[in-house]
């Protein structure tokens, strides 16, 4: 816990009654889900001897014994130190979503065959259409701040337009507008830059008041300390608020970015080929709809995960500061 | 106490007014004149505006009337005006507002290199000596937060003192630290005064008022009620307010 109280509290798992509602908990959720004949039956039949399990008791049997491992595993990790917990709980639920996808009974071959084509296409396209876009996003960001934390009413009221109507109007929209609406007047735009502009004015509007919470958080005596030394607002800003507001800044807008992984996928409408898209399409022909739906799934988790690494190294960088 | 104080006059404050939210007088009819190199101790109870009429002689705090000229430069919302002014007046605080994502060192050495254009070299060495000479230069590439507080205002000092001033604010400089890191902040703003430096300082530091300060001011409800040498101040007061509020603090 963040600055935790020096007592040695009662450990919650070490009471009896906790490990009694977790097994009957699990047990009347077993019973319920009703896994006879399931693969979990098969597992547990060693202990429940009931192979392919029939009756009403049979299921209750199978329930308890779910119980009983799972109060089991539970104290298990316990005996692990705390670093190896965490890694050995995470590769529990992992297991457990795994063995969720297993049980849809995909066809793991017509996987092999599509993924090299959707990492190298579809991957390739989502991550360097949210690299462009977070990247502009960001200056669209700091300059929203600025100018809603300026004295200038002109630059406070775009700002405040801005924020207003970019956060207000839904993502898929602003695609649409983008890409079928600008040509209207003439100009004619193709999908990938519609789809990078509308994400960066919108996430750029999120952002800002990200930014905007981020600077002001700073202590006033800063910018008092600042223009004792006879600093102008440009220089306190650049030298002495920014670097203090990026502690701030940071955890939220690694979320937008996140975010901003999956939201890519919207330019799919406009027929881009980024992930989603071809996540919808390869399966279509032979119906393989969940195959390519599951994969693409995974591939933006890993390419999240690769963001909150990147987030955590940033993060740490700029707390040498405090 | 500084005996050779010149008689020219480097700060003229007339008729300042200041009110807060339209309703909190903090400054009323206020005028004073202050000497170079005079160490001058505004005294007071708190909401006397002893605090508001320091900040407006770097313009921290704007008055609403009247004028201040600082070394024939005169105080007003004019940028090229208030950066010279900023840059010969400095301003130490009560909470030391060091900057937390730079060295001591790199503290000091900013407005410098920013403002009066020094380069790395020139600043580093003008800031090693003024660490120095307040006792931290062992901690020049510490930072604020690895410091006690008596060494991160006399980092503060430093820092002010960097850009050359003519004249030195203190804004209850030691009111946030313990008695014996008040000390040490007192010996180096001592020293300061006995080099020549003109300081205007709000304290409740009697002690100090009365060895280094040439004159003391007390204030009442943002005026002057009552002005003098220490001596005179502190044990022969003329007006009943003063002898109240000294019978608190002495």
């Amino acid at each position: 816990m963040i600055y935790m109280d020096n007592v040695k509290g009662n450990s919650l798992i070490k009471t009896p009654w906790f490990n009694l509602a977790v097994f009957f908990l699990i047990t009347i959720l077993a019973y319920w889900i009703d896994l006879r004949g399931t693969g979990f039956a098969h597992l547990f039949a060693p202990i429940t001897g009931v192979g392919d399990a029939v009756g009403g008791f049979d299921r209750l049997l199978l329930g308890a014994a779910i119980g009983i491992a799972v109060v089991a595993n539970m104290h298990a990790i316990l005996i692990l130190s705390k670093k190896y917990q965490v890694v050995l709980i995470w590769i529990e639920l992992l297991i457990i979503f795994l063995f969720f996808f297993y049980s849809f009974g995909l066809d793991y071959g017509f996987i092999q065959k599509k993924i090299g084509f959707m990492i190298t296409q579809g991957a390739v396209t989502t991550l360097y259409i949210s690299a462009i876009s977070i990247s502009i996003a960001f200056v669209l960001a700091l300059i929203g701040a600025i100018a809603k934390l300026s004295s200038n009413t002109f630059a406070i009221a775009i700002a405040n337009f801005y924020t207003s109507f970019f956060r207000g109007l839904p993502l898929l929209v602003q695609v649409y507008l983008l890409y079928l609406g600008l040509p209207q007047m003439g100009w004619v735009i193709d999908a990938i830059p519609a789809g990078v502009i509308a994400l960066s004015l919108c996430y750029g509007a999120y952002m800002t008041e990200i930014f905007r919470a981020g600077i002001t958080s700073i202590d006033r005596g800063q910018w008092e300390a600042a223009r004792g030394l006879a600093l102008n607002n440009f220089q306190t800003m650049r030298l002495i608020i920014l670097p203090q507001a990026m502690r701030v800044i940071i955890p939220p807008t690694g979320n937008q970015f996140i975010a901003m992984l999956k939201d890519s996928s919207l330019v799919s409408v406009l027929g881009v080929w980024e992930l989603m898209f071809l996540a919808r399409t390869q399966g279509q022909t032979q119906f393989k709809h969940l195959e390519m739906l599951i994969t693409a799934a995974l591939i933006y988790w890993i390419l999240s995960m690769s963001l909150e690494m990147i987030q955590s190294r940033i993060e740490r960088k700029f707390k040498k500061v405090n | 106490m500084n005996t050779s104080k010149q008689d020219e006059t480097i700060i003229q404050v007339k008729n300042i007014n200041k009110t807060f939210l339209n309703k909190i007088k903090a400054l009323v009819d206020f005028s004073i004149d202050i000497s170079r190199g005079e160490v001058l101790v505004v005294i007071g109870p708190s909401g006397s505006g002893k605090s508001t009429f320091l900040r407006c002689l770097n313009r921290l705090e704007v008055v609403d009337s009247g004028s201040i000229v600082i070394d024939g430069i005169e105080l007003n919302d004019q940028f090229e005006n208030l950066l010279e002014i900023r840059k010969e007046v400095g301003i130490v605080f009560q909470n030391f507002n060091l900057f937390p994502h730079l060295t001591v060192l790199e503290n000091a050495n900013l407005a410098q290199i920013q403002v009066r254009k020094r380069s790395k070299a020139e600043a580093t060495s003008v800031s090693m000596s003024l660490l120095e000479k307040v006792g931290i230069v062992d901690k020049a590439k510490s930072y604020p937060s690895q410091l006690s507080g008596g060494q991160q205002q006399r980092v503060a000092i430093a820092r002010a003192l960097a850009m050359n001033p003519n004249v030195m604010l203190f804004d209850e400089a030691t009111s946030a630290l313990d008695p014996e890191m008040v000390g040490e902040v007192l010996e180096v703003m001592r020293q300061l005064a006995h080099e020549g430096m003109t300081m205007v300082c709000v304290s409740h530091e009697m002690g100090f008022a009365r060895e280094v300060g040439d004159r003391v001011v007390f204030m009442d409800e943002g005026a002057i009620v009552e002005q003098g040498t220490p001596e005179k101040v502190f044990t022969q007061p003329e007006r009943k307010r003063t002898q109240f509020f000294l019978n608190q603090v002495l």
